[in-house]
This record gives structure tokens, sequence and C-alpha cells, in this order.
């Protein structure tokens, strides 16, 4: 215990000596949060209780959502990234969208496994973001992955309607209202993405960026769109 | 940002060691402390010399080097990302034309030398790959709803695993025949005219006129598939042959590339086949129609009920 008070010790002469050029990574993963939200930069988050940091970070994950659904500023969804939205979206997309192989005959409907859904997800989503890295572009890792992520929204909400719509009698009809719900689905996921990453990339390039991302939501709306 | 983590590290090692003899020892620290921050400065310099200058410098180092199709240049920074970075130093006005190029074949304009040749890319041949894969699966799919459609009932199931099939089918296309045409000019002495990147390019590039062809093949009439079949393979596989020409010297030069041309073609009669023509097959005994004189009562009153009521 000493040791360790003393290393605080130490931090804080240094911290005083070198200002901000150091004090970023601390132990303590939640203090840049802390010094965003405008407190004084003391490590307010070891004796919180749990549910505050719980909700802080689900009204984080929140936010995003909102961002995604309402893309007006470009650089919300790329200050601080997290996987937490993507994690849920393509779980819960994984899930619905598996489908039944197990008796061979007549009830396999021909679609995914859930572990194919995950890996075109993630796998596809993380060649997107290397794709834009090897043109050029000035995003990291994480953060393209994230936005890619939060962007499947759209398409998971066009994938529940569908879900709803299946329940009831099929028609012409109701297919095409499928098809529809799930288009709307897939433009505004091209164009959210689109609207937070579309900068990252040199002039000239944008749509070798953009044509990936185009890619990826028109083979996930095909999916849903697909699934009976 | 994680750079400073290590420094970090080594100093609470430094005071677990320093702490434990005195306090005076705090001058030490200040002194480690000032050698952690010019770590993490020097490091914060380094990755931003890393990222944005190599798509302008390596226009002339390591490119240059690429241009003589040299394999052994490329196992000096093989594992670092700016080597990846220059396979895909292109601009947009460049992918489409080479892209519109590689489907019209041009008498006496050779397509390597007036569009690969400098900078031969890999992101149209991975992207032109990837888009293929889909497209097939997805149209072949379409042609599949489409027949079912015919019948008058709307329950229809997709075939998602077309996707694996043909993912299996264009990627190894794209990788073996280029390695095997590569492998031939190699043993043939001839490699020095054509380098390994720039016959993946153009094998890459040649498959771009299958996408759209794919999408028409979604259309249901025997004579247009086979001759679009026909258009596709000749087109794109006369540049293929007027790229792979000059560097193949010799006698064997006709059966050479009579065996590229036939393979070129065998690959879109094998996708025109198999996704776009078995689909009928398929289907009638994987959906019983009830109108079908054919089935029994047990097969007609099990298969409908079952696939909505399984999720």
């Amino acid at each position: 215990m000493y040791v360790v008070v003393d290393v605080f010790l130490e931090w804080r002469l240094m911290y005083d000596d070198f200002g901000g050029s150091v004090e970023g990574d601390m132990t303590v993963p939640n203090q840049q949060r802390g010094q965003k939200q405008g407190s004084e930069p003391e490590f307010n988050t070891l004796d919180e209780p749990i549910r505050d940091t719980v909700l802080r970070d689900l009204r984080a994950v929140g936010v995003k959502f909102f961002h995604v659904l309402y893309p007006k500023e470009k650089k919300s969804l790329l200050k601080e990234w997290d996987l937490w939205g993507p994690l849920v979206l393509c779980t819960f997309m994984a899930m619905i969208l598996q489908g039944s192989t197990d008796t061979a005959d007549n009830s396999n409907d021909g679609g995914p496994e859930f572990a194919e859904v995950f890996v075109i997800v993630w796998i596809g989503s993380m060649i997107v973001t290397l794709n834009s890295k090897l043109l050029g572009g000035n995003i990291s890792f994480f953060q393209s992955v994230c936005v890619l992520g939060y962007c499947l929204l759209p398409t998971t909400i066009a994938l529940i309607v569908c879900r709803a719509i299946l329940l009831m009698e099929q028609s012409l009809f109701l297919f095409i209202v499928r098809f529809v719900v799930t288009m709307v689905g897939f433009a505004w996921a091209t164009f959210a993405s689109m609207v937070f990453l579309g900068d990252s990339q040199p002039a000239g390039r944008k749509a070798l960026a953009v044509y990936p991302m185009f890619l990826f939501y028109f083979v996930i709306s095909w999916l849903v769109i697909s699934h009976s | 940002m994680a750079s400073s983590k290590p420094s970090l590290l080594d100093m609470e090692i430094d005071t677990t060691q320093k702490t434990a003899e005195s306090q005076l020892q705090f001058q030490e620290f200040s002194n480690i402390g000032g050698a952690a921050e010019l770590d993490v400065k020097s490091s914060h310099t380094l990755t931003f010399n890393h990222s944005p200058d190599t798509p302008g410098s390596d226009g002339e180092g390591p490119e240059s080097e690429l241009l003589g199709g040299g394999e052994g240049k490329q196992s000096a920074s093989f594992w670092t990302f700016e080597y990846y970075q220059q396979l895909f130093d292109v601009d947009t006005k460049k992918v489409v034309e080479r892209i519109v190029w590689s489907m019209i074949p041009r008498p006496g304009v050779s397509y390597l030398q007036h569009h690969i040749k400098p900078k031969p890319d890999l992101y149209g041949p991975f992207w032109i790959c990837v888009t293929l894969v889909f497209t097939i699966a997805i149209s072949g799919n379409l042609a599949n709803y489409i027949h079912v459609a015919d019948t008058g009932k709307y329950h229809w199931r997709y075939n998602f695993h077309a996707v694996t099939y043909a993912a299996t089918a264009i990627f190894s296309y794209a990788w073996l025949v280029p390695i095997g045409l590569w492998g031939v000019l190699k043993w043939r002495g001839q490699d020095t005219r054509l380098s390994f990147l720039e016959i993946l390019c153009v094998y890459g590039y040649s498959l771009s006129i299958y996408v759209p062809v794919s999408v028409l093949w979604v259309i249901q009439i025997e004579w247009l598939q086979w001759l679009l079949v026909a258009v596709g393979a000749t087109l794109s596989g006369s540049v293929l042959l007027m790229t792979a020409w000059p560097a193949v010297q010799g006698d064997q030069r006709c059966i050479i590339l009579a065996v590229l041309l036939g393979l070129h073609l065998l690959l879109a009669a094998g996708f025109m086949l198999y996704f776009f023509h078995v689909p009928p097959v398929i289907d009638t005994h994987v959906i019983p129609v009830p109108s079908d004189p054919s089935p029994t009562q047990a097969s007609s009153t099990v298969p409908l009920p079952s696939p909505s009521s399984e999720h």
C-alpha cells in the first residue's frame, strides 16, 4: 500500500512538471471521460457507485445510437470509440438471421448460421476499415470499426420491422413493403457511415473508400430481406 | 496514447525498487520522468511520420523497385503496413479506367503497358472479387426466386451458402491461375516481362466484366445466358491474351494461351450453370409444390408451416 501511495505521489510530481503531455493514460480507464465532463482531474470514478459507471457507459452508447439515426454532427461518433453498440447489434442480428440447418430436409431455410453472420459483420467491418487505412485514411482502426458497427442500427431496425411483417400472412404487397423498408435502412446506414467516415480520406479516393461500405451494408441488407 | 504505458510501467517498477530505500530518490524520478516524456514524444512523432507521409513518399522509393517485378525486393518490407499501402495507392479515376479497359480490347494498345504498368494495385482485384462473389450469390438467389414466383407461391427459401461456393471459386481462380501462369513463366525463364503482381492485377480486373454479366444472367432466357457467357469471356479473355501474348514466348505459346482462355471460359460457364441454371432443379425437390402431381400427402403437409414457426 505504501508503494502504491508513493507511486501516486511521484505521479503527482510528474504531473506538475510536465503538464498535459504525459497524463493521458493512467491506470484508471475512465479518467479521460471524467475530465471531458469538465470536472476537476481527480480520480472520481474510483469511489463512485457501480451503477453510475454502468449508467454513464450506457448513456454513451445511447447517445451514439441517436447520432447514427440523426447523422448531423460529423465528429460525434469519432470522439470516443466503444464496441458495445456493435456487439449488441451484431449479436441481435445474428440471432434473428440464423437459419435452421439442423433438420436437413424440410425446415432448412438456407439461411446463414449464427457464426456466419457474426463473422460477416466483424470481419467485414475490419476489412472495410483496413481498406480505408490502406488507401491512406487518417482514422484509427477501432474508430472506424466502431462507426461501421454503430451504423448497423438502421438495418437492424429494418430487420425488426421485417420480422414483424413476417408474422402476418405473406403476400406480394407485404414483400414490397419489406423491400422498401430494407432499402431505406440500407440507404440510411450507408449515408450515416459516409457522413462520419467520408472526410477521413484524401481527395480523389473518397469513392474508393465509400464503395466497400456500400457493399458491406448491401450484403447485410440482402441478408435482412432474404430472411423469411 | 498506448505508447505512454510502457514508460509508466517502467516507472512503477523503478519506484517499487527505489522507494524501499529512501524518499530522497525523488530527483532520480524527475530524470526518469524526463526520459519517459522524451520517449512518448518521439514515439508520437514517429507515428505521425508514418501515416501521412507514406502515400506520397512511397511513390518514388519502393514503387520503383516493384517496377522491375523483383520478388527479392518485396521481402525487405513485406511485413510492414507500408508495403501493402503502396499496393492500394490508386485514385478513383485510375480504377475506373482500369475496369473499363479490362472489358474492351483495343487492338494495338497494350492494356498492361497503358494502364497497369506504372503501379499494379490490389484494390481493384480484391474488391472486384468480393463484388463478384456477392453479385453472383445475390442474383443467383434472385433467379431462383423468379423461378419460384412463377409457380405462384411466394414461399421461397434463400440459399446463403451460395456465397461460400462463389467465394471459393472466385478467390481460388483469381489466385491459383496467376500463380500457375507466373510459375510457368518462371519455369521457362521468361518472368522478366511480367511480374507476379501485374499478372494478379490483370486477372483481378479481367473478372470485372462478370459483375454486370452476372446481374444480366438473372433473365431466364437460355440463349441469352449463353450469349452472355460467350461475350463476357471473349471480351475480357482477349484483353488477357493480349497482355500475356508478348510475355509468353516459344513453341508452346499457343497451348498456354489456349489454356488461359479455356479456363476463363470455363469459369463463366461454370458460374452460369451452377448458380443460374441448377436452381430450378434444386427447388423442385427442396420445396415440394402442392400442384405437382407426384408428391405424396406427407411431403406436402410437412414443409410449409415449419420454417416460419421455427423462429
